[in-house]
Parts: C-alpha cells; sequence; structure tokens
C-alpha cells in the first residue's frame, strides 16, 4: 500500500498524458499480480479451509469466483457495465424507497454508492460513461420529484442525497478548499480525470429546485393547522372573552370536533424534524428549512389576525403569546435557537403585544411606536381599528390615538402593503459539508438489488 | 410538552416483539447506524460489523412483514369462517324458535305434534299382538264348528249353540269340555286354552 501512495504521489506531479500511462501501466501491474495471488489462493483452498486471517472478509454470495479481498485493498469504486445503467438509476432512484433498512441505517448511502460509481468512471478515463451517469442521475431525480413530488418523504430524502452528492462532488474534487478535513485515504480517492465543476453547479441548481418543493410539501401540510392552532383553538382556561370559542385540554392534538390544535403544529415540527435527521439531513440546511417555516406560521397568522376583528382582543393576545411561547420551547428542545426562526415570529409577536397593551394616551403612543418595529403603519391601524374590548368597562381605541400613531410614524418609509407575503421563501444555501466516511468501507446490501455492482 | 417522546424511533425498541411493523425495523435501523456512528465516524473498524448488521435487519424487516401479512390473512380467513359458521346455523333450524338441539348418540328427536308419532312400548305391543292371535285362532275353530253343524256333519245342534264367549271362565269350562268331545277339531284346539 505505501507503494501505491508513492505511485500515486508521483503520479499527481506528471503531465495528463503521462499521467494517464502511468496510471494504467500501475493497473496492468496490479491486475497481473492480483492474478498470481488468485491462482495461488485457488489451489490452497482446499487444505487451509479453517484458517482464514482474521481482515479477511465473507464470501459475498453474489460473486461466488471472486476471492475476498482485506478491506484495505478496495478504493472505494463500483464499477458497472454501460448497459446497466438503466437498471441502476431504476433500482437506486426510481424505485428506491425513502425508508428502509439499508438507507435508515447508513443516511446519504444512495449519493454515495453513485458517486463511487462516478469514480470508477473517472478512473477508467470513460467520459461518455461518466457523462451519461451523470444525466439519468439528474434527469431520474426530477423524474422522481414530478411523480411523487408532494410526498414529503421522498422530497426529503432526494434533497439530502443530493446535497450529500454535491460535497462529494467537491469533498473528492481535488480542489484544495475542499480538501481541508479529509483524510490522506481520501484525498487519494480525488477524481483523477475530469473536472466536473460544471456539474456541479447543475447539481447545485437541481438541490435548489428540490428545497422549493420540499418547503412547498411542508407547507400544504401545515396550512390547514397554522389559523385553528395558533388562532382559534382556546388553551388558557378563564381568559377567554365573553364569547368562548370551546375551552380544551390540550392533551390530545386533534380536539373533540376534528379541529387542530397547537400541540397538532408542535408534533408535525417534530415529526418534519426526524425525518429530516433521518434522511442525514446537513443540519445547517434542517435550520433554513425550520426558519422557513416559522416564518409561514408567523406570516399565516399574522394575516388572519388583520382581517379578523374576533381575533384583535387582549385575550387572544394573550393566547397568541403562549403560543409562541410553546413554538420557541420547541426550538430550544431541538436546539434551533440560534437558527433564526424566532426571529421570523416578530411581527406576530409584536401584533400580540399590541393587542395588550394600554392604548390611551400619548405615552402609550410612544411606547406602541417604539415597540412596534416589526409591523408596518398599515398593520399597526389596522390592528387598532379592529381592536375589541372583551368587556363592557374597557373602550375601542379612539380615531384620536390612531391619529396620534400615524403621525409618529409618517416618516418611516416602507411598503403601504397590510399583509405579509406568505409566498415569500428565503434564498438557501449549501453550506459545504464533508464526510469523514471512508468509501472503501462501502459495501452494497442486498436489499438494494444492484448485485451487478462490483466493488473495486 | 414533551416533544420528542411520541416520534422518537428509539420506541421501537420497548415495542413487542409480536406487535413490530417494518416501520419500526426502521426506525431501528436509525438508531443503530447513528449509535455505529458515534464509534467510527470513517467506519472503518466497524464497516464489516455494520453490513452484518445491515444483513440481519434487512432479514428481519422480511419475516416481520411476512408475519404480519399472516397475521392479516389468518383473521380474514378467521372472519370468512365464522360468518359461514353462523350462516349455516341459522339456516338449520328455521322452525323451532330454540337454540341448538343436542341429541347425543343413539337418540331420537320426537315432534309431539305428529300424529304418527311412536306411542307404545315394545311389551305393550307384545301383549296385543298375542291377544290378537288367540282371539283369531278361537274365532276360527268357532266358524269351523258352525260350517260343521249347518251341513249336518254334527247333529247335535246344541253344542254347535256353543258360547265363543272368552269372558265367562265357567261358561268356557262347560263349552270347551263338551266341544271337546265332539268334534275332531275342537281336539286338536283343546290345548288352545291356558
Amino acid at each position: 500500500n505505501n507503494r501505491q501512495q508513492q505511485l500515486l504521489a508521483q503520479n499527481l506531479q506528471l503531465p495528463p498524458e503521462a499521467r494517464i500511462e502511468a496510471s494504467l501501466q500501475h493497473e496492468i501491474t496490479r491486475l497481473t499480480n492480483e492474478n498470481l495471488v488468485r491462482s495461488q489462493a485457488l489451489m490452497m483452498t482446499g487444505q487451509t479451509e479453517g484458517q482464514t486471517s482474521p481482515g479477511q472478509m465473507v464470501e459475498e454470495p453474489i460473486h461466488p469466483v471472486n476471492i475476498p479481498r482485506r478491506e484495505k485493498d478496495f478504493q472505494g469504486m463500483l464499477e458497472y457495465k454501460k448497459e446497466d445503467e438503466m437498471k441502476l438509476v431504476k433500482n437506486l432512484i426510481l424505485e428506491l424507497k425513502p425508508r428502509g433498512v439499508a438507507v435508515n441505517l447508513i443516511p446519504g448511502l444512495p449519493a454515495y454508492i453513485l458517486f463511487m460509481c462516478l469514480r470508477h468512471a473517472d478512473y477508467v478515463n470513460d467520459d461518455q460513461k461518466v457523462r451519461t451517469l451523470l444525466t439519468s442521475t439528474i434527469n431520474s431525480i426530477k423524474k422522481i420529484l414530478k411523480k411523487r413530488g408532494d410526498d414529503f418523504e421522498t422530497v426529503s430524502f432526494w434533497l439530502a442525497n443530493t446535497c450529500r452528492f454535491l460535497h462529494c462532488l467537491k469533498q473528492y474534487s481535488g480542489e484544495q478548499a475542499f480538501m481541508k478535513h479529509n483524510s490522506v485515504r481520501q484525498n487519494e480517492h480525488c477524481l483523477s480525470n475530469f473536472d466536473l465543476a460544471e456539474y456541479r453547479q447543475v447539481i447545485s441548481d437541481l438541490a435548489i429546485q428540490i428545497y422549493q418543493q420540499l418547503v412547498k410539501c411542508m407547507e400544504n401540510i401545515l396550512q390547514p393547522m397554522i389559523v385553528c392552532g395558533m388562532l382559534e383553538h382556546e388553551t388558557i382556561q378563564g381568559v377567554s372573552g365573553v364569547k368562548p370559542t370551546g375551552l380544551r385540554k390540550r392533551t390530545s392534538s386533534i380536539a373533540d370536533e376534528g379541529t387542530y390544535t397547537l400541540d397538532s403544529i408542535v408534533r408535525q415540527l417534530s415529526a418534519f424534524h426526524s425525518t429530516m435527521c433521518q434522511h442525514g439531513t446537513d443540519p445547517e440546511l434542517i435550520k433554513q428549512v425550520v426558519k422557513q417555516l416559522f416564518y409561514i406560521i408567523g406570516a399565516v397568522t399574522l394575516n388572519n389576525l388583520l382581517l379578523r376583528k374576533d381575533m384583535c382582543s387582549w385575550s387572544k393576545g394573550m393566547q397568541i403569546r403562549y403560543n409562541v411561547s410553546q413554538l420557541e420551547e420547541w426550538l430550544r428542545d431541538k436546539g434551533l435557537m440560534n437558527c433564526g426562526a424566532k426571529e421570523t415570529l416578530e411581527p406576530l409577536i409584536q401584533a400580540a403585544q399590541l393587542l395588550q397593551v394600554k392604548k390611551k394616551t400619548d405615552e402609550d403612543a410612544e411606547a406602541i411606536c417604539t415597540m412596534c418595529h416589526a409591523l408596518t403603519t398599515a398593520q399597526i391601524v389596522k390592528v387598532l381599528n379592529l381592536y375589541t374590548p372583551v368587556n363592557e368597562f374597557e373602550e375601542r381605541v379612539s380615531v384620536a390615538f390612531i391619529r396620534t400613531i400615524q403621525t409618529r410614524l409618517r416618516d418611516r418609509c416602507e411598503s403601504p402593503q397590510l399583509l405579509m407575503d406568505t409566498k415569500m421563501i428565503y434564498p438557501v444555501t449549501f453550506p459545504f459539508n464533508p464526510s469523514s466516511l471512508a468509501l472503501e468501507t462501502i459495501q452494497i446490501p442486498t436489499s438494494l438489488n444492484l448485485g451487478f455492482l462490483t466493488r473495486v | 410538552m414533551e416533544f420528542g417522546e411520541e416520534s422518537s424511533p428509539a420506541l421501537a425498541f420497548e415495542k413487542n416483539a409480536f406487535e413490530l411493523t417494518v416501520e419500526d425495523v426502521y426506525d431501528i435501523s436509525y438508531v443503530i447506524g447513528r449509535d455505529l456512528l458515534k464509534i467510527s465516524s470513517t467506519g472503518e473498524e466497524v464497516s464489516d460489523l455494520q453490513f452484518r448488521i445491515v444483513r440481519v435487519l434487512e432479514m428481519f424487516e422480511t419475516l416481520v412483514n411476512k408475519y404480519n401479512l399472516s397475521v392479516e390473512e389468518l383473521k380474514m380467513e378467521r372472519d370468512n369462517l365464522k360468518a359461514e359458521l353462523d350462516r349455516i346455523i341459522k339456516e338449520g333450524s328455521p322452525s323451532s324458535g330454540h337454540g341448538a338441539q343436542q341429541t347425543g348418540a343413539n337418540q331420537v328427536v320426537v315432534d309431539l305434534n305428529d300424529p304418527n308419532r311412536p306411542r307404545f312400548t315394545m311389551q305393550e305391543l307384545k301383549e296385543v299382538l298375542q291377544e290378537r292371535n288367540q282371539l283369531k285362532a278361537q274365532l276360527m275353530v268357532a266358524q269351523e264348528e258352525i260350517q260343521l253343524y249347518k251341513s249336518g256333519i254334527l247333529p247335535q245342534p246344541e253344542p254347535a249353540m256353543a258360547d265363543v264367549d272368552l269372558d265367562t271362565p265357567a261358561a268356557k269350562e262347560d263349552s270347551s269340555s263338551t266341544i271337546n268331545e265332539k268334534t275332531t277339531i275342537g281336539k286338536l284346539f283343546s290345548f288352545r286354552r291356558k
């Protein structure tokens, strides 16, 4: 192995053509040696049945003729015949279930397998193979997203694997910037013949597309729960106004009449989080997803509040603040306090506070203007107009007060829009996240039906 | 409020073996994979172990799947059989409003409303038949005697008028002795009386 390392070190310093020749020469030598070893081993098997050296693998049933090699001799590549490419993408992408023993135990496994196939095509200097493999991969992923684009699990699974594939392309590109955390062995596994930077861009674009689809998926699931759970369902007993919308215990996530509660929302968020973790989604990406989800929850809730008189009362303000605190509690529980999610709820929080503060004097007006920096003037005015007192002792907000507020805030330059844009998606980035996984240790589980791949 | 508990994949480890589903097997796979990663982030030291575990869990998945399918199939079959049994029982006894009638071995069910139902014992039947036979024989003797007297073989009309009345034992005695003396047939049938 030392010899291999020396050779490779020498290799990298030669010009491309000589490099290819040298590696071919090396390959020929290696194969010849291997054949010698194999023919010897075949002769010996009859006599040395009981003796297996500690590092030797158990024979794989798919290739009875293969003499198992020691771990160290695998180079982390997978060989396949060109005509098997369709089968490869079919079994590994199109028909692969997002939940299974192999993919659950080793998150990102499909990505690693694809990359190992790519590595071999690169190693044997077959640019056609490299190109068709990449194209088929990208097209198959797009196909599966079209076919099952509304299934959260599928979309999340392929976002995670596409990102992992992208990280592999960078990590093993041979570019210094991406090799900082590589082991010596991993550096040996870098692509030797082709520069795939352009494909990296294509795959990055694909990942963005998948991310947007994922957000849409999650939004569709959450949508029916938001208004119910954040505004309508009442959990704080004794706080409701003249007409209580019903007091229920918060133990069940779906209350008796089949309505959603805050608990439903929290459970759904947990389910999303758990699935993304199981798929091996990058933690940085999970943070961005959560931030986006919280934005949607905040925006939908606020918009609803701005349009409904019955939501603008002191008690509703209380309820909203309680619900928000529960969401924050969830963030804390998942270690997501610094992902920016909480900040997206500021407008909603401030609206809730606005419902609760005094709204009479000039000092009150001053306080409100300072406090509601995340709300537009239009929004503040609307809330004040809609504000409904809970009992007969309280008065509605006076027109004069509202005018005072408007005067104080007239120097603001902001959009006159009342409602928040619920369709806005924060731009997503995929920070480089190299893996410490050693490619030569990867074996192909039987359940993936990829027996036509050969470990090299 | 507990956030993680309900959806925690580790809960699968605490389930009863016979209640496992394939989804539980996948959760188990995830947890084990995560634990292996803690030991070796590169996978070098544990790779053989890791992929053997994958193989075992794949087999486990197959078994759990098969088991659950079999349970479902058996349940369906049991329900079908139950339904059929109920149906047959309903058809079997339409007239009687009672439930199942239990008849043991060598027993007969008798409908009490049937006019042709069996009513008499063997003993009763025997006695009646014997009596009939006796009466028949006596009748034949008497008829023969009448014939003989009519045809003039037997000259004395009086003995011919002998009583055949069985009910009076005294009369019987006299007439039987008279008949026995006068007729051959009487002699033949003298043993008749008990």
